[in-house]
């Protein structure tokens, strides 16, 4: 019972000064202080429990000492700062071989090596994707973000900016893992694939909405590929997971496309990032052979039908689009007020509070360990009460901003269909090309055609290189 | 060295399809441990667990305990063994699954066949078009689907356990008890009450739970809820309770009205913040507190409204309690110089109309159907006044009372009675309304008068009871006395009627419950709850809630 | 080939005679939307974010634990990362442990039916008469809380539940923590990995 005590006082505590403060923010300044001295406290009452312990420790007359209780070697903190160092340098490698070296061998072997470390090795955590939430907590609640989680959000974001989504080409390990089983890629409708795009919106915005009000991480929750890394998981986990490797063979990449939030961060910062993968090094010829060669459709064709002869009618779209777009945002707000009870449904402090009356009105048990757990009395169903109303409150006003934020991402999606910009070569679209370095190999300018040096060239085949060359410059 | 592409590739084939057969092989063994250890958690085991059932009936069979040392040891080892085969299961399936992710790529580089690039079907405006077209149909389809499926949810929600809409009176209805002394504040039950419990040892108490801050309102019930407050100086709450099982529902804490430092008014130990009760209708349930803060809150919790009408400046404190009926919330604000009676729009919170008070006291409003039409009817330091619910018109007032007011107004077939110490009784009738076209004071009586509980008549009989317990039964036609009785206590909670019963509680918590009767007191029983009371019960049909200092109490008797 | 030539050609002033204004406008805002997405990480990060240099890691609080089995169960890892953890200094070194010996064991001897760990990962040495030592095999204990219920209940409360952390893999939100019926699992500084004794 050598807890017991201090653990008393500390509830005691606690509980009078939720009821004294009645809000978290105070409270929570109150409880640091308290988790600061808590240890005078806990050894006040060790001694105290020392005293009325109820079986004190013998006087051995056999001289028998006790054995230090071993707790084992604790990661230390270096380790943690290797892995961003990792991190760092595995970006940095990706940026080379993407931009500077065009070298899909590198940017396969780096991916292999990704998905050793960071995955097989460091068993898929801590990882950018989730590191959202963990951002979005401490902006949001008392929660206080390692600096290295803070790192492995920012730094594929700032290596955006820079080198587009280099992070998704081979250093993010659940990239690596679906990078790995792409067998026979194909390329999905662009009606479904528009669509599914909107997912990862939703998620990113879910994701964001549950860290902030304290619900749980949910990225981290649903992570398809951990239970991979670690060699097991809850069947759910593992199915989830190896259903999407199973699409993943066909449709290439299907976690990054559909469903990742960290996605569409990296997506909207390589839309002005500085340098993007170019399929061509040099000027395109527009020969069509890379067509086919992106796994995740990024790759956009020239613009090759004159533009004017559709003007007027796109304009007229484009003017109801655009009329329609506030209606979108409001649409959506509604829709997300709406659906908010639904959602907060699904925080913690409303589910604890609706099973703990849903086992009063039914009479069983189950719910008995929290209700044993807690110690709950009707003072705590108080405090619960009241954290679950501002739960709900929060979940709502966060809801009616998803909707809006939906709204608004539809809407421009929209305004961008009847919008054309004007190509002139084959391209690919910075904010969902993934970097991975397949269309390099599709281009016939990527490497100048190999001749071996022993192999005499006819005069008018040096000619035509030489025109070939000329061409290019 | 010369490579045979054919060979190779058969090589490479061959591998490919071995890696193939081996994850779907060791998939479905893995599969099968899983399903195995979850159907016989091994650890947890049921025919273990079993025989130590047995042996505990008979501790001394040696061959049970065999049995459970060689079960024992099984039960571990499969759970070691089952743990390792799925580590090393999964690592040689990772690894099959590697070698024919290789083999296809190898495969896939010898023979590679560039595919050629899609015929174009579409032009770009078109393909732009359609996804566009597609999108908005989707994002549309969510909408709707998201707003049928809540509207659904919704109806679905609140048929099945709908609060009701606001009820317009809440007269003789069984189940209900809305407001102070229920129905019409006259402290006249409908449903029949119990009279055998004990509940000390708990026999009739279906349960009994504490109530989390302390104060004197009553409780309040609206089907199957329970409503009541607490307020100290550092806090006021609105409680509800299950009235099923007792369990605290929710519990609302009352922000302070004005600002924040404003000082607390004074308030009697004996009054307290919480001593008005608060009424309900059904949607919405009103509270109000010694601090002159007003919260309105639908039966569920939820804030509606809030109002802070001022610390009424009223030296025991405010202590009378709401009522409400037809949509409005009746608000006696009884203060030095500038009292005021409020009916509010139950929804909104809105004032509907406001009368000036002049006279200051501690009694609460009755809103009466007199038959022909309905009368709030209120009493304080001098006066009785009736209002017209409606429009605030004043109907009639008399002047019959004296002192420090605090028992509210009795009533009985087109009768009105009020009492005070230190003034009088009296009786005016509703129904054969004077000369002058106002009720008369039919009689006054003076004798032994109630300072807080107020009386209740049924019939032909009015009953007083004392602060210091002394009870009186008087013939509400004339005002003569009929019987008297004394108790060993005083009454502050106040006397109700239910079933030929009249329940009354002493300040040390005995209630005793006698027939009604015009001859003599003729006792049923005396029951003790161990702790004093002075709020009034709340008697619905076949059971009652009791208030006491510390807990709540439903009875419902043996 | 003449022919095609030609035709790069006409395609290449094409390509020159586009006029470049567009291009630097959009490198413009290219450029500016960089600057824009920088600024607004870096003072997001500064304004908003609380950042703690250490590192934090899960770990149990024995005084709200209530030893439901959870931690055995719930955890990614099987078997959980979650061990017993025995605190000698606080142990009375009973004959007749809690944490050891099954509530109505006939015979305190070390015989399966008298047990209670059910993976037999607590050892069970006679130091003197009449105390014994109880030691926990950690690569047996699978962290489902028996003993340590025992020893609350009956003793000193010396065994307790603690996430090792050298099995633990480090979840961003800890499974068992979500699961936990006492909230007893929280983030703690890597200076207050374990819960020990004074």
């Amino acid at each position: 019972m050598i807890f017991l005590n201090s653990e008393q006082v500390l509830r005691k505590t606690e509980l009078l000064l939720r009821k004294f403060f009645g809000n978290e923010s105070a409270l929570q300044a109150v409880a640091s202080i308290l988790r600061k001295y808590s240890f005078f406290l806990i050894l006040l009452s060790v001694t105290a429990a020392d005293a009325q312990s109820r079986f004190p420790r013998p006087e051995f007359q056999s001289g028998y000492e006790s054995p230090e209780t071993n707790f084992g070697i604790i990661r230390s903190v270096v380790y943690y700062y290797i892995d961003v160092a990792v991190l760092l340098a595995a970006l940095c490698a990706a940026a080379y071989f993407v931009l500077k070296k065009r070298s899909r061998k590198g940017i396969f072997a780096l991916t292999v090596l990704s998905l050793a470390y960071f995955g097989f090795y460091k068993k898929g955590c801590v990882c950018s994707i989730g590191a959202i939430q963990n951002v979005t907590a401490s902006a949001f609640s008392g929660y206080a973000i390692p600096l290295t989680s803070a790192l492995f959000f920012l730094l594929p974001l700032l290596f955006s900016l820079f080198f587009g989504r280099v992070y998704c080409s081979s250093v993010c390990p659940l990239g690596a893992v679906q990078e790995l089983v792409i067998l026979k890629p194909k390329r999905l409708p662009r009606r479904l694939s528009a669509v599914l795009g909107f997912i990862p919106h939703i998620y990113l915005g879910l994701a964001v909405l549950f860290a902030a009000t304290g619900a749980g991480f949910i990225i981290c929750r649903f992570d398809p590929f951990v239970g991979i890394f670690r060699l097991g998981a809850p069947l759910g986990m593992i199915i989830f997971g190896t259903s999407l490797l199973v699409i993943g063979t066909v449709v290439a990449r299907p976690y990054c496309r559909f469903l990742c939030p960290y996605g569409v961060l990296l997506g909207l910062t390589s839309l002005v990032s500085k340098w993007t993968v170019r399929i061509s090094p040099g000027a395109c010829i527009n020969c069509r052979l890379c067509e086919n060669a992106c796994p995740v459709d990024a790759i956009q064709l020239p613009s090759t039908e004159p533009v004017r002869e559709q003007r007027s009618r796109s304009v007229g779209r484009l003017k109801v689009f655009l009329i329609l777009f506030p209606l979108w945002i409001a649409a959506g707000s509604f829709t997300g007020w709406l659906l908010s009870d639904l959602v907060s449904a699904r925080h913690p402090q409303v589910k604890l509070l609706r099973g703990i009356e849903a086992n009063e009105n039914s009479g069983s048990s189950a719910q008995s360990l929290e209700r044993e757990g807690l110690r709950i009395n009707d003072e705590v169903i108080a405090i619960l009460n009241s954290q679950a109303a501002s739960a709900q409150k929060k979940t709502k006003t966060g809801m009616i901003l998803l909707g809006a934020y939906l709204g608004t991402v539809t809407g421009i999606y929209l305004i961008r269909q009847s919008i054309r910009k004007k190509r002139i070569e084959y391209s690919a679209d910075p904010s969902s090309c993934i970097s991975c370095g397949r269309c390099y190999k599709y281009c016939p300018k990527n490497k100048p055609p190999r001749v071996s040096p022993k192999q005499q060239l006819s005069q008018e085949e040096r000619l035509a290189l030489g025109s070939q060359q000329r061409q290019v410059i | 060295m010369k490579y045979d592409k054919k060979t190779v590739g058969q090589i490479v084939k061959g591998v490919q399809w071995s890696s193939g057969i081996a994850i779907m092989v060791i998939g479905v063994l893995l599969a099968a441990t899983l399903i195995q250890i979850k159907i016989h958690d091994p650890v947890n085991n049921q025919s273990l667990s079993n025989l130590m059932q047995r042996l505990e009936r008979d501790p001394s069979n040696q061959n049970l305990k065999e049995d459970i040392r060689a079960l024992d040891l099984l039960a571990r080892k499969a759970y070691f063994t089952s743990a390792h085969q799925l580590r090393t299961g999964s690592a040689i399936l990772l690894a099959a699954l590697a070698i024919f992710l290789i083999m296809w790529k190898i495969n896939a580089a010898i023979f590679s066949t560039q595919a050629a690039p899609p015929v174009k079907k579409l032009s770009w405006w078109q393909l732009q078009t359609r996804s566009a077209k597609t999108v908005a149909f989707a994002g549309g389809f969510f909408v709707t689907a998201a707003i049928f499926s809540s509207v659904l949810l919704k109806y679905t929600f609140t048929s099945s356990n709908s609060p009701g809409q606001a009820a317009d009176y809440v007269d003789e209805s069984l189940s209900q008890w809305a407001n102070f002394r229920g129905p019409q504040g006259i402290g006249i039950a409908s449903g029949d009450a119990p009279v055998d419990f004990d509940a000390a040892s708990m026999e009739g108490i279906r349960w009994k739970v504490k109530v989390p801050l302390e104060g004197n309102s009553s409780p309040v019930v609206y089907d199957d809820r329970i409503f009541l407050t607490g307020g100290t100086k550092d806090a006021r709450q609105v409680f509800c309770f299950d009235v099923s099982n007792g369990k605290l529902l929710w519990s609302y804490n009352v922000k302070v009205g004005g600002s924040e430092d404003q000082p607390l008014p004074k308030v009697d130990r004996e009054t307290g913040f919480a001593a008005p009760t608060v009424a309900c209708d059904g949607k919405r349930v009103y509270a109000i507190f010694a601090t002159g803060e007003l919260v309105s809150l639908t039966v569920k919790g939820k804030h509606v409204w809030s109002r802070f009408l001022g610390a009424p400046d009223n030296h025991y404190g405010h202590s009378s309690s709401l009522i409400a009926g037809g949509g409005l919330l009746f608000v006696q604000l009884d203060e030095y110089d500038k009292g005021k009676l409020l009916a509010i729009n139950g929804k909104t919170g809105k004032t509907v109309w406001e009368v000036p008070r002049t006279i200051l006291s501690w009694g609460s409003p009755i809103l009466v159907n007199t038959g022909s039409r309905r009368e709030l009817i209120l009493v304080d330091n001098e006066t009785v006044t009736s209002y017209d619910p409606v429009s605030g018109k004043l109907l009639w007032s008399k002047d019959c009372l004296y002192g420090e007011v605090g028992p509210s107004a009795a009533f009985s077939s087109g009768k009105v009675f009020v009492a005070n110490e230190y003034a009088a009784a009296a009786g005016i009738d509703l129904v054969n309304l004077g000369d002058d076209g106002l009720p008369p004071v039919l009689w006054e009586w003076r004798g032994a008068l109630p300072s807080t509980a107020s009386p209740v008549s049924i019939d032909t009989l009015l009953f007083l009871a004392t602060a210091g317990g002394t009870l009186t039964c008087i013939d509400n036609r004339t005002g003569t006395t009929l019987w008297e009785h004394e108790f060993d206590q005083g009454f502050y909670s106040s006397p109700v009627v239910a079933a030929g019963h009249v329940f009354l509680t002493d300040r040390n918590g005995v209630m005793h419950i006698f027939t009604v009767s015009d001859e003599q007191y003729s006792h049923v029983a005396s029951r003790e709850f161990g702790e004093p009371i002075v709020t009034t019960p709340a008697i619905l049909d076949g059971y009652m809630v009791v208030r006491g200092e510390k807990f709540l109490y439903r009875v419902d008797g043996r | 080939m003449k022919k095609q030539s030609e035709d790069s050609n006409e395609k290449k002033t094409e390509v020159t005679g586009n006029p470049q204004i567009p291009v630097n406008r959009r490198e413009f805002l290219k450029t500016a939307g960089r600057f824009l997405a920088l600024s607004v990480l870096g003072a997001g990060l500064l304004k908003f974010v609380k950042l703690k240099s250490p590192v934090t890691v899960w770990q149990i609080d024995p005084r709200k634990c209530i030893h439901c089995g959870r931690c055995a169960t719930e955890c990614v890892l099987n078997p959980s990362a979650v061990r017993c953890v025995h605190a000698y200094e606080a142990c009375g070194y009973c004959k007749l442990c809690g944490g050891y010996y099954r509530p109505n064991a006939s015979q305190l001897n070390t015989a399966a039916e008298s047990q209670l760990c059910p993976t037999g990962a607590i050892k069970r040495t006679f130091i003197e008469d009449p105390y014994f030592k109880y030691q926990i095999d950690e690569d047996l204990c699978n962290g489902c809380g028996k003993c340590v219920k025992g020893c609350a209940s009956f003793g000193n409360g010396s065994l307790y539940l603690q996430v090792r952390h050298h099995i633990c893999v480090g979840c961003n939100e800890c499974r068992i923590a979500t699961r936990c019926p006492a909230q007893a699992i929280s983030l703690v500084t890597t200076d207050q990995a374990y819960w020990k004794e004074s």
